[in-house]
C-alpha cells in the first residue's frame, strides 16, 4: 500500500462575484501517494487550477469561500490553518509551478538570489554562503548550464525553458514533499515541453516526491501520470490509473475530450469528434449531471438527478449514470475505440 | 494539379539585425491547406503577416494570382487584394473590438468596401455569415466579452468570410482554445474550405493539429522551411533532423507509447553558404547541403516502407 501525503475531502470552494456566488469546486476527493504523479485534465473553468490553489490555500478571501472539505496533508487539515501556519508549509512541504515562468519570476531580482530567499527562509540551518552554494547547485540539477554565471543573471536573460527551469529550482529549494504543476508547460514550445517533463520525472525518480500535474493536454497527461482525474463543472467526472482513462475511458466527456484529438495515423477526410455546446454556468449550476445538456448520451435521469461515482474497478471510478446496473449498454464511441485499439495493437508489438 | 494562387520567392523579412524570415520560397495550390509549423521565433507568424503585406518586405517577392502583392498598387487593386486575401488571428480575446457589436466587427469589411449598403441586404448578410460559422442571427447586437473564446473565434472567422475571399491565412487560430472547442473550430473551417473552395495558410506550433488539417506542410527554423512535402510524408518520413526532433517530442494520449518514448534531441549543424533545397523525392523538398541531403536521405531510407 502505498503511503498518502495528501487527502482532499468534499471539497467545495465558491466566489462572491456581483453575478452571484459561482460554484467554481463543487464536492471534489481524491489522495495522492508517496512518489506518484496525479494529473488533473480538464477545459477552461473545470476547476482545475481553483482546485490546485486551493490546496496552497492560495484563494484570495474574499472574494473567495472555502465552503466546505478538508485538505489533509500530514495529518493536518490546511482548511483550518491560519495564513501565518501556512506559510511555513507553503514553498517548504508543498510548491507550486506555475504556468507562466515570466510572471512566476522577480524580473529586478537576480534568479540566484530567489532561489536563496527560499532557502534561508524555510531552512534555518543555512548561512548565507551555504545557501548561495546550494542554489547554484540547484541551477546544476535542473539543467542550467554555467549555474554560477547564471546565478547572477536576471529572469530577462533567460529563454522561457530556461525560465521555468528556474522556477522549477526555486520550488525544488526546500526538497517539498509534494509538487503542484500548474500548466507548467504550456506557454513552451513542444521540444522544451519535453525536456521540462522528463526534468520533472528525473526530479521525482530522485526524491520520491509527489506531484500533481495540472494541465488541458492529454498527450502531456499520458506522458506524466501514474493517476488521472477528469475535470468538468467543478467536479471530478472520472479517476483512474492513466492506463484505464485512455484504454477504457468510461465517462461520456472523457470520450468526448480523447475523440477531439486528431489521431495522427488516420485519415484527415473524417471531421473531430467534438462535444457541442460549451460548459455549464456554476452560478446556476443545471439540475441533474452538469454534462447532461451536452451528452449525446444522456437519459432522462440525468435532468433530474446528479450522478454518483460508480466504481469500474477497485481504481477506477466514473460518474455517470451510465454504468448504474438498470442503464442500458453503451459502448466507447467507434472512433475512439478504434484508437484505443490501434494504440493497444502497437503496444503489443 | 490545381492552380497555383501563392507563390512566395526568396522572402526576407529583417527586423534591424533579426532575420526572422531568411530567404524563403514556396507555392500554394488553389483549394489546398498548406499547414505552417514551426516553434516560437521561426518566422512563421511573420511569414503569414508579410505575406498580406502587414509588413513592408526586406527582399523577394510574392505573387498573388500571378500578381504583385508589395508592388506599387492603386487603390482599386489594393481593395480588390485585400478583398481576396483575409487572416484569422490566433487570440479572439485580443484581435475583436471591444466597443463593437458582433454584427458590425463583420460588417466592417463590406462596409469599407461599400458592399451591401442596402440595410435590409446588409443585416442578411451579417446573419447568414454567423449562421456559417455556427452562431446564430441574435448575435449579432452582442459585444466581445459576451462570448466564450470559441465564439470569439467564431466571430473572427466571419469576419474573415465577409468579403468572400479566397485565400485566408490563420494564424495560430486555435492555440487558444480548449481541446474541445479546438476540434470544433477545426472542423468547421474544413467545412468552410469545401463549402467555398477556400485555399488556408494554416500557421500553428502544433503538429498534430497541423498534420489532421494541411494537404502539405512546411516547417520553419530559424527563418528559413527546413523540409516541405505531403503532410504524410513529412509525417511519417521526415528527411530533417530538425523535422524529426520535432515530430518526437510531441505526446500522444497513448500511455503505452509515452513510456517508450525516446525525444530525438536537434544538434544544429550551423549554416553554411551550400545549404540549399533539394528535392529529394517528387514534391518533398529538404533544405541542407548535398553531403547533408545524401546522409539525412539515407538514413529515412532505411525506415522507409512506402514508395513514391
Amino acid at each position: 500500500m502505498d503511503e498518502i501525503i495528501l487527502e482532499v475531502k468534499n471539497l467545495k470552494i465558491n466566489f462572491k462575484t456581483n453575478a452571484g456566488t459561482v460554484q467554481a469546486v463543487r464536492g471534489v476527493n481524491f489522495t495522492i501517494a508517496k512518489g506518484k504523479t496525479l494529473a488533473i485534465v480538464g477545459e477552461s473553468g473545470s476547476g482545475k487550477s481553483v482546485t490546485s490553489n486551493a490546496l496552497m490555500k492560495l484563494i484570495p478571501q474574499p472574494p473567495g469561500i472555502y465552503a466546505e472539505g478538508e485538505i489533509l496533508f500530514d495529518g493536518r487539515d490546511l482548511v483550518k490553518l491560519t495564513e501565518k501556519e501556512m506559510t511555513k508549509i507553503r514553498g517548504n512541504e508543498m510548491a507550486m509551478i506555475f504556468q507562466d515562468p515570466m510572471t512566476a519570476l522577480n524580473p529586478t531580482m537576480k534568479v540566484g538570489k530567489q532561489i536563496m530567499e527560499v532557502i534561508l527562509k524555510h531552512k534555518k540551518n543555512f548561512s548565507k554562503e551555504g545557501a548561495k552554494k546550494r542554489a547554484i547547485e540547484l541551477l546544476d540539477e535542473v539543467g542550467i548550464p554555467y549555474p554560477e554565471k547564471r546565478f547572477s543573471q536576471y529572469p530577462h536573460e533567460f529563454s522561457g525553458g530556461m525560465r521555468q527551469r528556474v522556477v522549477i529550482a526555486i520550488a525544488l529549494a526546500a526538497n517539498p514533499k509534494l509538487l503542484i504543476a500548474d500548466e507548467p508547460t504550456t506557454a513552451l514550445d513542444v521540444t522544451i515541453q519535453a525536456q521540462i517533463i522528463e526534468l520533472m520525472k528525473e526530479i521525482q525518480r530522485n526524491s520520491n516526491t509527489s506531484i500533481i500535474f495540472i494541465t488541458h493536454d492529454l498527450g502531456v497527461v499520458a506522458n506524466v501520470a501514474d493517476y488521472v482525474a477528469v475535470m468538468y463543472a467543478g467536479q471530478i467526472v472520472e479517476y483512474g490509473t492513466a492506463n484505464e482513462i485512455f484504454y477504457n475511458p468510461r465517462h461520456p466527456y472523457t470520450w468526448g475530450l480523447l475523440g477531439s484529438m486528431p489521431d495522427l495515423d488516420n485519415k484527415s477526410d473524417e471531421l473531430l469528434r467534438t462535444i457541442p455546446g460549451s460548459p455549464p454556468d456554476l452560478i446556476n449550476p443545471p439540475k441533474g449531471d452538469a454534462f447532461a445538456a451536452r451528452n449525446e448520451f444522456a437519459m432522462a435521469i440525468d435532468y433530474e438527478k446528479d450522478s454518483p461515482m460508480f466504481e469500474v474497478t477497485p481504481t477506477h471510478f466514473a460518474k455517470t449514470w451510465l454504468l448504474h446496473p438498470d442503464a442500458p449498454n453503451v459502448p466507447i464511441p467507434e472512433e475512439v475505440q478504434k484508437r484505443i485499439d490501434g494504440y493497444l495493437q502497437k503496444g503489443e508489438q | 494539379m490545381a492552380n497555383k494562387i501563392l507563390e512566395v520567392r526568396n522572402l526576407k523579412q529583417y527586423f534591424g539585425t533579426v532575420k526572422a524570415v531568411d530567404d524563403i520560397s514556396f507555392e500554394v495550390y488553389e483549394g489546398e491547406t498548406l499547414g505552417l509549423v514551426g516553434e516560437s521565433g521561426s518566422g512563421k507568424s511573420t511569414t503569414g503577416r508579410s505575406i498580406i503585406r502587414l509588413y513592408d518586405i526586406t527582399d523577394g517577392e510574392v505573387r498573388f494570382r500571378d500578381e504583385n502583392v508589395h508592388g506599387r498598387k492603386n487603390r482599386q487593386s489594393q481593395m480588390t487584394f485585400n478583398k481576396e486575401m483575409q487572416m484569422i488571428f490566433q487570440d479572439p480575446y485580443a484581435s475583436l473590438n471591444p466597443r463593437m457589436t458582433a454584427g458590425e466587427i463583420i460588417a466592417e469589411g463590406f462596409d469599407i468596401h461599400g458592399m451591401h449598403k442596402d440595410k435590409k441586404k446588409r443585416k442578411e448578410v451579417i446573419s447568414q455569415l454567423l449562421e456559417a460559422v455556427g452562431l446564430n442571427r441574435e448575435h449579432a447586437g452582442r459585444y466581445a466579452h459576451e462570448f466564450s473564446g470559441g465564439q470569439r473565434q467564431r466571430i473572427g472567422i466571419a469576419r474573415a468570410l465577409s468579403l468572400n475571399p479566397s485565400f485566408i491565412i490563420a494564424d495560430e487560430p486555435i492555440s487558444a482554445l480548449d481541446v474541445s472547442i479546438q476540434a470544433q473550430v477545426v472542423n468547421l473551417l474544413k467545412k468552410l474550405q469545401k463549402e467555398r473552395n477556400l485555399t488556408f495558410l494554416f500557421i500553428a506550433h502544433d503538429l498534430s493539429m497541423v498534420k489532421y488539417i494541411s494537404d502539405r506542410i512546411a516547417v520553419m527554423h530559424h527563418g528559413k522551411i527546413v523540409e516541405l512535402g505531403d503532410a504524410n510524408a513529412i509525417y511519417n518520413h521526415p528527411i530533417h533532423p530538425y523535422t524529426k526532433s520535432l515530430l518526437s517530442a510531441i505526446p500522444l494520449p497513448d500511455p503505452i507509447s509515452e513510456a517508450k518514448r525516446t525525444r530525438i534531441p536537434y544538434i544544429p549543424e550551423g549554416v553554411s553558404a551550400t545549404q540549399t533545397t533539394h528535392e529529394v523525392y517528387p514534391g518533398h523538398y529538404v533544405f541542407g547541403t548535398d553531403e547533408q541531403i545524401q546522409v539525412w536521405k539515407a538514413e529515412t531510407e532505411k525506415g522507409r516502407i512506402i514508395d513514391y
